[in-house]
């Protein structure tokens, strides 16, 4: 790779600074202190691998406010040229170009560069008089482990890496030295404590058990003990329980004896005395009320005798007399109605006589009903309001007639006027012709006037005479027309006098029937109509009413009254109430002596009873005193036999309370006595000694007391100290640690070993494939040192770190550290890092080289030798010489066969 | 006769340790230890057995902690309140001697020990007090029996079943050799008595030992660690003159373990690829829906590109957690084993780098002694090891594959 040109836009120190036409091979870059030379190397390694660091980035422009920028081309191992641009804003930018594309690079490094690293690339490509010897030792652990690691393409992980983490990982696993903190020591610790704990637990599980024994002979201490307090007791029971109680049985057994019939005696009711007072008084109550009940059924056959034969004979009549008492009011009320009827008949009797004697020619007769009830009376009507319309036809035709009115006319002028007005209007006109012209007019006027007048009255006569001709004419029409209407009214006058030919009506009616003549034949045949109504309802009534009259007279009659009346009927209506109490007194009395029978039938069974329940209540009584005495006697000591028995009872049950086992103390005591065993008879201090020993086992502070409480703490000791893990359990736990701690320690050996080997296995490929660069070192330290030093190796001290040392030719190593001389120390590494630049860019594109003052200390030998190798160096690779001395320049530009330029940075 | 009905138990090991990094883990495998002898009991009561047999190694004597004697004991009661009797043959955990705790125990009256190494022989009744069979059994009365107790029992009787009981090691069974070999015996001289049922006790595979022989090893009831695998219990027995009916596996242990080994699977290169395969695997391999819980090792071998990822303890320890979430595992630890990324060794043998200069020198290691002893490490853990060679040279199996996972980057393979 070679630099060609270098475009600096901002960069340090350079502002706008262009650098073209950088040749291959060495190029002299002179320059004062502080004129750049270190920029110019920061700059090539920028444009190489990108800005490092990005923020503070130290060469940004120092004098103008731009962004560090900075551009060049480059022509590769293949000829091919690439240009590459980088500037550094916010973040770094950057790109270049390949096969004609211009591909991002942002910040990274230019892959023709990848095969040595940024740090590689400062710490070996620049090479200074301070850094000559002191390779960090990363960048020397680096290149070692590159170059040692294989050889070709192959390339395997830093071997010496991987060792230190085998170690590494060994040492957290185990350490002999006891140093820090392994799994191991871990580990051993937890097993520690595991054995502790178990060494624990199975103290316990121990104490436990030995608490248990302790527990199972307290145990059996109060078990015998227990039985000892229990067989105590049983004896104390039986002085303390059985003998009383059998005292108490026998007690109850002698009062049985003193009892005839127990059983009889039991059945008696408490208070016999009361009792039998009871039962006589329940007798006697009996018989009372037996008397009482035949008294009053008598008072009430008594009430039943008042109901007599005439109760029931008007009770038989009790309907009729009912409906008379509502009736008679109605029937005194029906005979007015009667009278009233009457009356009304009478006034229409009057009335149609009136009428008739309006119209008739003659007095009303009764036959004459019979010819107004046959008049059609609508026909009547029409036929005499037809002769009206006739009557008035004519009346019209005459008022017609009557009616024609003389001719009149406006009345004619008087004639004279008339001439006079012609006269005197000629007359005028004369004079006025004569004398004055002013009279013509006037004159003329009233001429005209006069004739005027005279035109007029000769007009109105003609027409008078016109009209009275009409009016002529008129009157005869209308005559005519009057006599037909009278012929019509005539025929009409026959038609009314026909319908009423059977009534003497009067003449002149006939002649000129009218509404009046029809409203009074109306009216009779209204009348006429009404009295026979009235009149047979008046006939109908009477009747009826002398019907309900003969049967009320009858009923009346029936009960010594003379007169049907409203009073006898209510004098019956007292008879019929007065029977009917009686009759309903008869029927209570009835139910009442029914009710009484039976109650009769009761209280005689109720006698039957209290004298028998009596009796018997003697006869019990009688049975359980057994001999024969008088009843107050014998209640007397039947009371007492009750007492004896109540004793016997209450005994008893205050046996069976005091003692609910009872029948098995029974049988107990009946065994005893049979059997005679365990000291049934007892001896009171015996009673007392065990009484004693009893108190002493039941004391609560007593041994039995103080041993049940032993028995509870170690109960409670052995419930509370169980504990949940158990020494299998812990057994597993260490078990489990110690295979764990096996496998660390297995897996800390395999570890070591590994590591062991690989370290062996370093060694001898170091020594079997001595890489190539120390070969090429050894060869500039040979020419570079003119064969004083030959070889150049890698030695480990006891540390096992590396070294380097160098093999004289006499074969003598020496480390390359003091004694060495300072130029020969220089040599040396100048020899080993070009060897190994040359190594690493081998098959890769070489890198441009710096070198700053290197040559400074060198012999003039040395230095013409140095500058050699320089120029064999700068066949393959672009190397930047960084001198500020102008004897250096010089001295390599006299140098044959070198080309170099000057770059002046001041 | 109705034919004697047996439950047959052996290797309780009540209180034995159990593995298991994890302290809820060991209680829980006591806790199942003595669920599966409760059930072993409830079972024989509700069969109604004429007896309840146990073949030795009831408990870890010295390991028996107080509660386990008051379970023990009340169980013993709940037998003799159901009239059963129990037959105990002491075995080597659990010795007979005076001074060993089988014999301190206050025993029900329903339990009759045989802690002599003499055989005894004894009637069992049923509950109107009828005999219906004998029993013939001898115990361990020390921790180290070694003479063949077999060869003590007398010939059997032939007029009612005749059972005996030993807790012995048949050699020639299976399993048998990861036992220690106390009063071992042979096929033999459990067949010469002619007894019509061996219940035997100490190997802890149940098996019949031998196909012509009527001679069970019931098995242990729970199994205590990874190699103890598949379900564990009691057999019940119906022994009659008329022959002896297959007895029947009662299965009790509320655990189980498992053992699964499989290579990585080579195209999983995630880990949640690699957790969807084991899971699968896991359920292929394992009936889960049996109703037990299963505590499952896990032994991955062979190649992965998740092999660094795998190694480390805290990604182990997800991968765990994550499969048994997804398959409802109650326990589950992955050891890998010999597991690393895929690399071509091969292609490094004789190559001119530091790795082909390793795998020469592997290959020297196991024949070389003086290099051996020359590159073997300063200071070793085991420092005591009797034979270091052997011991290194054990370490090295594999080396060659670990050292070119160490040495080659991952990319190059």
């Amino acid at each position: 790779m070679r630099i060609e040109k270098l475009e600096i836009g901002a960069y340090g120190c350079f502002v706008d600074r262009s650098i073209p036409n950088l040749p291959e091979g060495l190029v002299i870059v002179h320059g004062l202190n502080e004129t750049g030379k270190s920029t110019l190397f920061s700059l090539l390694t920028t444009l190489l691998y990108g800005f490092d660091p990005v923020s503070d980035f130290p060469y940004r422009p120092w004098h103008v406010n731009r962004y560090p920028e900075l551009s060049a081309v480059l022509t590769l191992q293949d000829g091919t040229q690439t240009e590459v641009w980088r500037k550094l804003v916010s973040s770094p930018q950057g790109h270049f170009t390949r096969n004609g594309h211009t591909e991002k690079l942002a910040n990274r490094h230019l892959p023709f560069v990848q095969h040595v690293s940024r740090d590689l690339y400062r710490a070996l490509y620049a090479i200074t008089q301070a850094n000559m010897r002191s390779l960090e030792k990363m960048q020397m652990k680096e290149i070692d482990d590159r170059l040692l690691s294989g050889l070709g393409a192959e390339l395997l992980k830093p071997t010496r890496q991987v060792i230190a983490d085998l170690e590494k990982q060994a040492q957290k696993l185990w350490r002999s030295d006891k140093r820090g903190k392994p799994l191991y020591a871990d580990l051993q610790s937890k097993l520690h404590e595991a054995k502790k704990d178990r060494k624990q637990v199975v103290e316990r599980d121990q104490a436990l058990r030995n608490k248990a024994e302790r527990l199972h002979e307290v145990e059996k201490r109060i078990s015998t003990l227990e039985e000892e307090l229990a067989k105590l007791s049983a004896q104390l029971r039986k002085a303390d329980l059985l003998l009383p109680l059998k005292e108490r049985m026998d007690q109850i057994e002698k009062w049985h004896s003193d009892i005839p019939d127990i059983e009889a005696t039991q059945h008696l009711p408490d208070g016999l005395e009361t009792e039998y007072r009871r039962l006589c008084d329940r007798a006697e109550n009996a018989e009372e009320a037996i008397q009482r009940l035949k008294e009053e059924r008598k008072t009430q056959v008594d009430v039943q005798g008042r109901f007599i034969e005439g109760d029931r004979f008007i009770l038989e009549r009790a309907e009729k007399i009912d409906s008379w008492a509502h009736r008679v009011t109605a029937h005194e009320q029906e005979q007015h109605n009667i009278e009233k009827l009457e009356r009304d008949v009478d006034e229409l009797q009057r009335s149609l006589e009136s009428t008739a004697a309006s119209i008739l020619a003659e007095p009303w007769r009764d036959d004459f009903s019979l010819t107004v009830e046959g008049i059609v009376l609508p026909e009547l009507k029409t036929r005499t309001n037809n002769f009206q319309e006739k009557e008035k036809a004519v009346e019209q035709r005459q008022t017609a007639i009557e009616s024609v009115t003389p001719v009149r006319m406006i009345g004619e002028l008087p004639g004279w006027a008339a001439v006079g007005a012609i006269t005197v209007g000629l007359l005028a006109v004369l004079l006025g012709i004569w004398f004055s012209h002013a009279a013509i007019t006037p004159g003329s006027t009233l001429t005209l006037i006069g004739i005027t007048a005279l035109v007029f009255n000769f007009f109105i006569r003609h027409q008078r005479s016109l009209l009275e001709a009409q009016r002529q004419d008129e009157i005869k029409r209308l005559q005519k027309q009057k006599q037909e209407a009278d012929g019509a009214r005539n025929e009409a006058r026959e038609e009314v006098k026909e319908i009423l030919k059977d009534l003497p009506i009067a003449s002149a009616l006939l002649e000129n029937p009218d509404l009046f003549l029809y409203q009074a034949v109306e009216g009779l045949r209204l009348y006429v109509g009404e009295r026979k109504q009235k009149t047979d309802h008046l006939q109908e009534q009477q009747e009826n009413w002398k019907a309900a009259q003969h049967e009320l007279q009858k009923l009346v009659g029936e009960f010594g009254e003379q007169k049907a009346s409203l009073e006898a009927v209510n004098r019956l209506e007292d008879r019929l109430d007065t029977a009917k109490d009686h009759q309903r007194d008869f029927n209570q009395a009835a139910n009442h002596i029914k009710d009484m029978n039976g109650k009769l039938e009761e209280a005689k069974k109720a006698l039957r009873d209290a004298t028998g329940a009596r009796d018997e209540f003697m006869r019990h009584v009688t049975q359980v005193v057994v001999e024969d005495l008088p009843p107050d006697e014998a209640l007397k000591r039947a009371a007492e036999l009750q007492g004896i028995l109540r004793k016997i009872q209450n005994a008893e049950e205050q046996l069976e309370m005091d003692h609910p086992d009872l029948p098995e103390l029974q049988e107990e005591i009946r065994r005893l006595e049979k059997d005679n065993v365990d000291d049934w008879v007892l001896d009171q201090a015996e009673v007392e000694n065990f009484r004693i020993r009893r108190d002493e086992l039941q004391d609560k502070d007593g041994q039995l007391q103080r041993l049940r409480d032993k028995r509870t703490r170690l109960q409670n000791e052995i419930k509370n100290a169980r504990g949940d893990v158990s020494v299998g359990e812990l057994d597993g736990k260490i078990e489990s640690i110690e295979e764990q701690i096996e496998d660390v320690c297995t897996q800390h050996d395999h570890l070591m070993l590994l590591a062991s080997l690989l370290r062996e296995a370093d060694r001898q490929f170091r020594e079997e494939h001595q890489p190539d660069v120390l070969k090429r070192v050894s060869e500039y330290l040979n020419t570079i040192t003119n064969g004083r030093y030959i070889h150049i190796i890698t030695l480990e001290d006891e540390y096992e770190e590396k070294r380097l040392s160098v093999i004289s030719k006499s074969g003598e190593d020496r480390p390359i550290a003091f004694p060495l001389s300072g130029g020969t120390l220089d040599q040396i590494y100048l020899a080993f890092r070009l060897a190994v630049i040359d190594h690493l860019d081998e098959a890769y594109e070489y890198l441009p080289l710096v070198l700053d003052e290197v040559l400074i200390n060198w012999d003039d030998q040395r230095f013409e030798t140095g500058v050699q190798i320089l120029s064999h160096i700068a066949q393959k690779r672009q190397v930047f010489l960084f001198t500020c001395h102008d004897w250096i320049v010089k001295r390599i530009q006299d140098a044959a066969g070198i080309s170099a330029i000057i770059l002046d940075v001041s | 006769m109705e034919a004697l009905r047996l439950l047959h138990v052996a290797d309780v090991h009540l209180d034995t340790p159990f593995y298991g990094r994890d302290e809820s883990l060991r209680r829980k495998l006591r806790n199942a230890c003595r669920e599966a002898f409760k059930g072993a009991v409830d079972a024989a009561i509700e069969r109604d057995v004429h007896a309840f047999l146990i073949a030795g190694d009831l408990f870890d004597n010295e390991l028996l902690s107080f509660t386990t004697e008051r379970f023990l004991l009340a169980e013993m009661c709940k037998l003799q309140n159901a009239r059963i009797p129990v037959f105990y043959a002491t075995g080597n955990h659990d010795p007979g001697r005076a001074n060993y705790r089988a014999q301190k125990l206050e025993w029900p009256s329903n339990v009759h020990l045989f802690t002599s190494t003499t055989p005894e022989t004894v009637p069992i009744v049923d509950h109107k007090g009828q005999q219906i069979g004998w029993l013939t059994a001898a115990g361990h009365s020390s921790t180290r029996e070694g003479d063949n107790l077999a060869t003590r029992y007398k010939k059997a009787k032939d007029d009612l079943p005749h059972v005996a009981m030993l807790h012995t090691q048949v050699v020639n069974a299976r399993g048998a050799d990861q036992h220690e070999r106390y009063a071992p015996c042979t096929g033999e001289d459990l067949k010469l008595p002619g007894y019509d049922y061996w219940a035997l006790g100490h190997v802890h595979l149940r098996q019949r030992v031998f196909e012509d022989l009527p001679a069970w090893y019931a098995g242990n009831l729970q199994g205590r660690n990874p190699k103890e695998t598949g379900l564990k219990g009691a057999l019940y027995v119906e022994v009659s003159k008329r022959g002896l009916i297959e007895p029947e596996f009662i299965p009790l242990s509320p655990l189980v373990w498992d053992h699964v080994e499989l290579a990585c699977p080579e195209n999983a290169c995630t880990n949640a690829e690699l957790t969807t395969e084991l899971a699968a695997c896991l359920r292929q391999e394992i009936d889960l829906d049996d109703g037990r819980e299963h505590l499952v090792r896990f032994t991955l071998t062979g190649e992965s590109s998740l092999a660094d990822e795998i190694n480390k303890p805290e990604s182990l320890q997800d991968l765990e957690e994550t499969i048994q979430n997804e398959t409802d595992i109650t326990w589950l630890e992955i050891r890998p084993r010999s597991l690393l990324r895929p690399v071509d060794v091969e292609s490094f043998i004789g190559s001119p780098t530091v790795l082909g200069k390793t795998l020469e020198l592997l290959e020297r290691l196991s024949t070389d002694d003086e290099f051996l002893d020359r590159i073997t490490p300063k200071d070793l853990a085991h420092s005591n090891t009797e034979d270091v060679r052997h011991y290194l040279r054990e370490l090295a199996n594999n080396m060659d594959r670990e050292a070119a996972s160490l040495l080659v980057p991952e990319q190059k393979r």
